[in-house]
């Protein structure tokens, strides 16, 4: 009887570990197709103005970006790219709330909570886009990070104050 | 009657001497304006970033400041976009901004034989392929590459220059970190150089040869956030060394500043960091002059008029340096000052003065051109150091002033720079005559 629940729940745990392995490798090549996307959209279609054969592709790669998340929820780089495609489309609040994602996925990686910073801040959003700044400069021990973010505060405040 | 010898000499030398002028790229004190050319310079344009400076300094730079000083060619040594659209957080690349910075351009008839264009890091972030900068600059579009080199033949020389791309070819985003590569990662790169190499090897013939980028060689040159060269420094220094490259400007920190760079050197370059059109306060601009091998720099003000640069002679100082690559000059009865002026009205007078004594003196027009050429008697002049003003008075009143070397135990002449005034020197100025000379010149025969 207990030989028997092992090898029950051994093959569960195999199925679990296969189908696991198997979401990350579609994750895997959902993000590298989203990624052709973009890269065709962004660095070869916008700058021939080929602007709505590009439209088309930003569409294509922000779904596999999508799917990318859906199969692998928990893997940060999909969010960064998604945030990305959603950001040059000029659509900050949606790359913001991804960015926001991502930056919880990865908290140690600052360098996030900058694209949350400039996506707010394109969105117009500069009280939002102030409060990630703070949090990020309150956080910072390097003497030149701080005065960086200390001058990007200073300027957010100036736009803040003009709106 | 010494004089009439003297043109007689003249022609009969003229008549036996080969014309052949040897190349040299020493900077000499020619007798008139027939060596002198002059281009514009720019940097940081930073088209898209806040308010409107940027995209109204450009406009005046190619249209009003492009009729009114004639450059050969204007270069722009990057940062062309901000790659903001307004924000200040640098995340572009925007082809809004792009399209802003080629619709100015093409608007003012600037085309690639005149206008050259290379990327900064603002152009280089998020963008390994330098897509927009090859779709949407100058320079870029018209070659289909991100370094440049053109040649500017003269009867007197030929004088190669090259733009060559500083910024960093990872496309990494800007960076806050320094274990991020701060700012960005500029440098050049095995095939960058190779390029710079190549047009070196092919243009032995140059006089001199000019290298602009956008970074200064090295990191903190004028903050401690000013990103350098992180990569291909050394390989880059040893090629302006090996070839005798005797300038190299860049752009990037916003600030003006002549200065010479020697480490790792074992000749001074001349090192030029151009201040920023479209965002620094002033020295806007700059135009820089050839006169007889010799290099002048002349910053200046965006809508601000008129301009006095004066080219030669040339000034013993760059900024608080002394200026190895200046020529003294002797004590003649008329030693030459020329000086270009650039106005958007009619220049009324234009004098010169020495050691600040205001005692002007008249200096003519050359032909309709921008060129003023004066004489200064300097027999009894002590030797050492003077200061030579120049004023000019049309729309306003502007001056440039130079500091001279005097060297009694020189003299003017030696046209074919082969170090004698002999019957070639002069039959190079019989074609390039000016009356004022002839008593130095003849003075100077044989010696």
């Amino acid at each position: 009887m207990r030989n028997h629940v092992s090898v029950t729940l051994f093959a569960f745990f195999c199925i679990l570990g296969l189908s696991n392995t198997s979401m990350a490798q579609s994750a895997l090549l959902f993000d590298s197709n989203g990624m052709k996307h973009f890269h065709r959209a962004y660095y070869e279609l916008v700058p021939q103005h080929e602007t709505e054969n590009a439209a088309i592709e930003f569409q294509l790669a922000e779904q596999a970006f999508s799917r990318a998340i859906q199969e692998r929820p928990l893997w940060i780089e999909p969010y960064l790219h998604l945030g990305r495609c959603l950001f040059v489309q000029k659509k900050y609040t949606a790359a913001a709330n991804i960015f926001q994602k991502a930056a919880m996925l990865a908290p140690e990686r600052k360098e996030i909570q900058l694209q949350v910073a400039s996506s707010m801040e394109m969105a117009g959003d500069y009280q939002s886009a102030l409060k990630v700044l703070k949090a990020l400069r309150n956080q910072e021990k390097n003497a030149k990070a701080t005065t960086v973010l200390d001058e990007l505060i200073s300027k957010m405040e100036r736009r803040a104050g003009r709106k | 009657m010494r004089k009439k010898i003297f043109h007689l000499l003249l022609m009969f030398v003229c008549l036996v001497a080969p014309a052949h002028v040897a190349a040299s790229s020493t900077p000499y004190y020619h007798w008139s304006d027939s060596r002198l050319f002059w281009f514009m310079v720019i940097s940081d344009t930073h088209i898209g970033t806040f308010g409107s400076q940027d995209t109204n300094y450009l406009q005046w730079a190619v249209t009003e400041a492009k009729q009114i000083i004639d450059p050969l060619f204007i270069v722009n040594t990057g940062d062309l976009t901000d790659s903001t659209n307004g924000g200040i957080i640098p995340n572009g690349p925007y082809q809004d901004e792009w399209d802003e910075y080629l619709n100015i351009l093409e608007d003012a008839g600037i085309d690639a034989s005149f206008y050259y264009d290379i990327p900064g890091n603002h152009d280089a972030y998020n963008d390994a392929y330098f897509a927009y900068y090859l779709a949407n600059s100058i320079q870029g579009r018209a070659k289909g590459r991100c370094q440049h080199s053109w040649i500017r033949q003269f009867d007197f020389g030929n004088y190669l220059f090259m733009a060559v791309n500083t910024a960093g070819n990872d496309g990494a985003p800007f960076s806050i970190w320094p274990w991020k590569n701060f700012g960005d990662n500029a440098g050049l790169d095995e095939e960058e150089l190779s390029f710079i190499e190549s047009e070196l090897v092919t243009h032995p013939d140059a006089d001199l040869a000019f290298v602009f980028g956008h970074h200064p060689f090295e990191a903190g040159y004028s903050s401690i956030f000013d990103t350098g060269l992180t990569y291909g420094r050394q390989a880059l220094l040893n090629l302006m060394d090996e070839y005798h490259i005797p300038m190299y400007g860049f752009g990037h920190t916003h600030e003006y500043r002549e200065n010479f760079y020697s480490q790792d050197l074992t000749h001074d370059v001349m090192y030029l960091n151009f201040a920023s059109l479209g965002k620094s306060d002033n020295n806007h601009y700059t135009v820089m002059a050839i006169d007889g091998n010799g290099i002048s720099v002349k910053p200046a003000n965006a809508e601000t008029w008129p301009l006095v640069m004066i080219t030669a002679p040339t000034d013993q100082k760059l900024g608080d340096d002394p200026n190895p690559l200046a020529y003294a000059i002797g004590t003649g009865r008329a030693n030459p000052i020329r000086a270009l002026i650039f106005d958007n009205a009619p220049v009324i007078n234009v004098q010169f003065c020495i050691d600040k004594n205001e005692e002007w003196h008249n200096m003519r027009r050359i032909g309709s051109g921008p060129v003023w050429q004066g004489f200064w008697n300097a027999q009894g002049i002590t030797a050492g150091f003077h200061t030579i003003t120049v004023r000019a008075i049309g729309s306003d009143t502007s001056f440039d002033e130079i500091t001279t070397l005097i060297n009694p135990s020189l003299f003017i002449g030696d046209g074919d720079r082969d170090s004698d005034v002999d019957g070639s020197d002069l039959c190079t100025f019989s074609q390039d005559y000016v009356k004022e000379i002839v008593p130095d010149i003849a003075a100077s025969y044989g010696r």
